[in-house]
């Protein structure tokens, strides 16, 4: 089950934030403290190393497109490869949906984003990876 | 009045870089005014929920709101409506007592004709679900599986899952109707009742062993690589509890290994093989050979995956492995330390009688190199595979303790504790060993390098410890005029600087040496006070014979 989804750029901003899991022990503070923590080891390692590693007894499978850090936790049992496969399905359906999506695009359409994130992870299980089926309600609900 | 949007807001952050804290409460009191006002669309507040929800991913907290948001939730048009359900999601928790006012709102949307309208609903529950809104609603729930709308069916079922988890009495009325969507007609409904079992298949794999027949069946029949994924992952779960079913697995495991090429169902396939299917030799062996392709793969993600599902197989099939030994020894030198950790995990199962010295030959070079928790880890290593099953592997023990003594010396390695262990075992256990034994120690203890780094670094202390006892408790075996040297050794007053319980076992031992020397020596005493420098005190006269 995926724990978590953030999108968190290099200063350590967070940009989007999804949490699957019950979390009335961190308040938002402490989260965003967190989330620049995630993302801090992330920048330790270097473009060659492998795309994996663990914090706090999750899994962390991230991948860096542009500014922005793109960051799944997972728990014990989930691929790692299907998750990093994942993450490049969510990119490119942003893409389509923003066109050529940026940052900025991001911050100032934060309901967008998230509707699209809904259609494609729903309490933590993967719900549909084809970007056109993701992209049709907002489509429709843009009209 | 002029209310700012969601871009306004982030511009306004942007320019007021210096002065965030003070620009954004004065948002927030803009918009508590927002959410208070006269406002019928629900529009101006609507736009109020989404700051607050950016607000709150920047660290500042929304609780406050959650009856506003409960209000913009109930709003008749859906893009304000879809805009409360997204602040809901981010900020409800267990705690927030409006979560209560949610239920009828929920039962409400989920009849409306708009199927978009009660996929935001589900979603929204899928987040906020408490013990409450799980029993209150699952009827509801349910009932929306059977919707004529796929795109409903498969976030229902999704939802499903945690409806369960938070009111498990749930679970056994509702299974049947779950059950029923293996067979629906949208293979993405199907996909989604497949993910729901596997994870409670996780928790209580035998309650859901009579499903295998029909699992079996989708893996044979679908083609979708996320489903498959699950499915085999599910069974994976269900073999060791039949051993029927790993035997009839292999076939159609053993043909989607050779066939997929979706890396990720390669890997699950081959992990599902690591935990249900390892008395299968055949299928074993294939996937050890795929692993191999995925060490040796450029991919830094391949090769750290095919490392950590090897050190899966290691556990039942060692010899498998050690085939592989020199690509995994050569991963010790790899850039990446999580590559290195992975490939030093699996070195243990490596080891035997006649490759144990080369490889801590090799362990010894890298400590030499390496540094921090990696150095430490490789100690343990060392340790690890020369003392597991009482020293199964071991075949001569001089070399060994000549290895410990070498450890010891190396600057910065804090393994002290561990180090002084084995010393003791080695040489208390092994009768054969303690006049080589000994002598390293006496090595030791004069060594003034080894002295001055245990009085700076108090794990390294932890040896000499080793050293006093060993050579107090084996004094017989110091060799004719070796006495004054440990005796001089042990009571210089430099000792002083030594942690104290090592002091401490440096003294009790100096008196046992003492008490060696004139007997060995036959009544010509070596005088205490000579061999402690002359520092104070007279000397004591030998003991009568």
């Amino acid at each position: 089950m995926i724990k978590f989804l953030i999108l968190v750029n290099k200063q350590g901003q967070t940009r989007l934030a999804r949490y699957y899991e019950d979390r009335t022990d961190l308040s938002a503070e402490e989260r965003t403290s967190q989330e620049a923590d995630i993302v801090r080891k992330c920048l330790m390692r270097g473009e060659q190393q492998c795309s994996f590693l663990e914090y706090k007894g999750s899994k962390i499978v991230y991948r860096r497109y542009a500014s922005l850090f793109f960051i799944i936790g997972a728990d014990e049992e989930e691929n790692e490869l299907a998750i990093l496969e994942f993450i490049h399905a969510l990119v490119e359906t942003m893409d389509r949906y923003f066109e050529s999506v940026c940052e900025l695009d991001i911050m100032s359409q934060l309901d967008k984003a998230h509707f699209i994130v809904d259609e494609m992870i729903v309490n933590g299980c993967i719900l549909e990876t084809n970007k056109n089926l993701a992209l049709a309600p907002l489509a429709v609900l843009d009209k | 009045m002029f209310e700012k949007t969601l871009s306004d807001l982030v511009k306004g952050i942007r320019s007021n870089k210096r002065r965030e804290a003070e620009f954004v409460s004065k948002c927030i009191a803009e918009i508590k005014d927002e959410l208070s006002s006269k406002d019928k669309s629900h529009s101006i507040k609507a736009t109020a929920v989404l700051k607050l929800a950016y607000l709150q991913m920047l660290g500042y907290d929304m609780q406050w709101a959650s009856f506003y948001i409960v209000e913009v939730m109930s709003s008749p048009g859906f893009a304000q409506k879809r805009l409360g359900y997204l602040g809901a999601s981010v900020s409800f928790n267990d705690d927030t007592e409006v979560v209560l006012l949610c239920t009828n709102m929920f039962k409400k949307d989920f009849q409306s004709p708009n199927p978009y309208e009660v996929g935001v609903a589900i979603n929204c529950l899928a987040n906020i679900c408490t013990v409450d809104l799980a029993r209150d609603l699952v009827a509801d729930v349910v009932s929306l599986m059977n919707s004529n709308r796929a795109y409903v069916r498969k976030k229902a079922v999704l939802v499903m899952y945690k409806i369960f988890l938070k009111f498990p009495d749930a679970l056994r009325p509702s299974f049947p109707k779950l059950k029923e969507k293996l067979e629906d007609r949208d293979s993405s409904a199907i996909s989604c009742a497949v993910n729901v079992i596997c994870e409670l298949a996780r928790k209580n794999p035998s309650n859901y062993l009579s499903l295998a027949p029909l699992f079996f069946k989708l893996l044979t029949v679908t083609s979708n690589n996320w489903m498959l994924i699950k499915i085999v992952k599910l069974l994976g779960a269900l073999c060791p509890l039949e051993p029927r079913l790993g035997k009839k697995l292999v076939e159609p495991l053993t043909n989607l290994i050779n066939t997929t090429p979706a890396k990720s169902l390669l890997y699950e396939a081959i992990h599902t093989v690591s935990v249900g299917m390892t008395p299968h030799l055949s299928i074993v062996q294939l996937s050890m050979e795929k692993l191999k392709g995925f060490v040796e793969d450029e991919d830094q993600n391949l090769k750290y995956l095919g490392l950590l599902a090897m050190g899966n197989f290691m556990k039942v099939h060692p010899r498998v492995v050690a085939e592989h030994k020199t690509m995994i020894l050569k991963c010790l030198n790899d850039e990446d330390i999580t590559i290195r950790h992975r490939a030093l995990d699996l070195v243990s199962g490596m080891v035997s009688k006649k490759n144990l010295m080369d490889i801590c030959r090799i362990l010894m070079d890298h400590v030499s190199t390496s540094e921090g928790s990696f150095r430490h880890d490789l100690v343990e290593k060392i340790i690890e595979v020369c003392s597991k099953e009482n020293y199964a592997c071991m075949t001569n023990f001089e070399w060994y303790i000549a290895t410990l003594c070498k450890l010891a010396r190396m600057p910065g390695v804090c393994n002290g504790h561990h180090l002084r262990q084995q010393l003791m075992d080695v040489i208390i256990r092994v009768r054969a060993v303690r006049p080589y034994g000994v002598k390293m120690m006496v090595e030791l203890l004069r060594d003034a390098d080894m002295f001055s780094q245990s009085s700076r670094d108090p794990t390294a202390a932890e040896v000499m410890y080793a050293a006093a006892w060993l050579v107090g408790e084996f004094s017989h075996f110091l060799e004719e005029g070796q006495h004054h040297a440990v005796l001089t050794a042990l009571l210089s007053a430099r000792v002083t600087s030594l942690p104290e319980h090592v002091q401490s076992v440096y003294l009790h031992n100096a008196l046992k040496v003492y008490v060696s020397a004139s007997k060995s020596s036959g009544g010509q005493g070596i005088s205490l006070g000579e061999a402690a420098g002359g520092g104070g005190g007279g000397s004591l006269p030998p003991p009568r014979p």
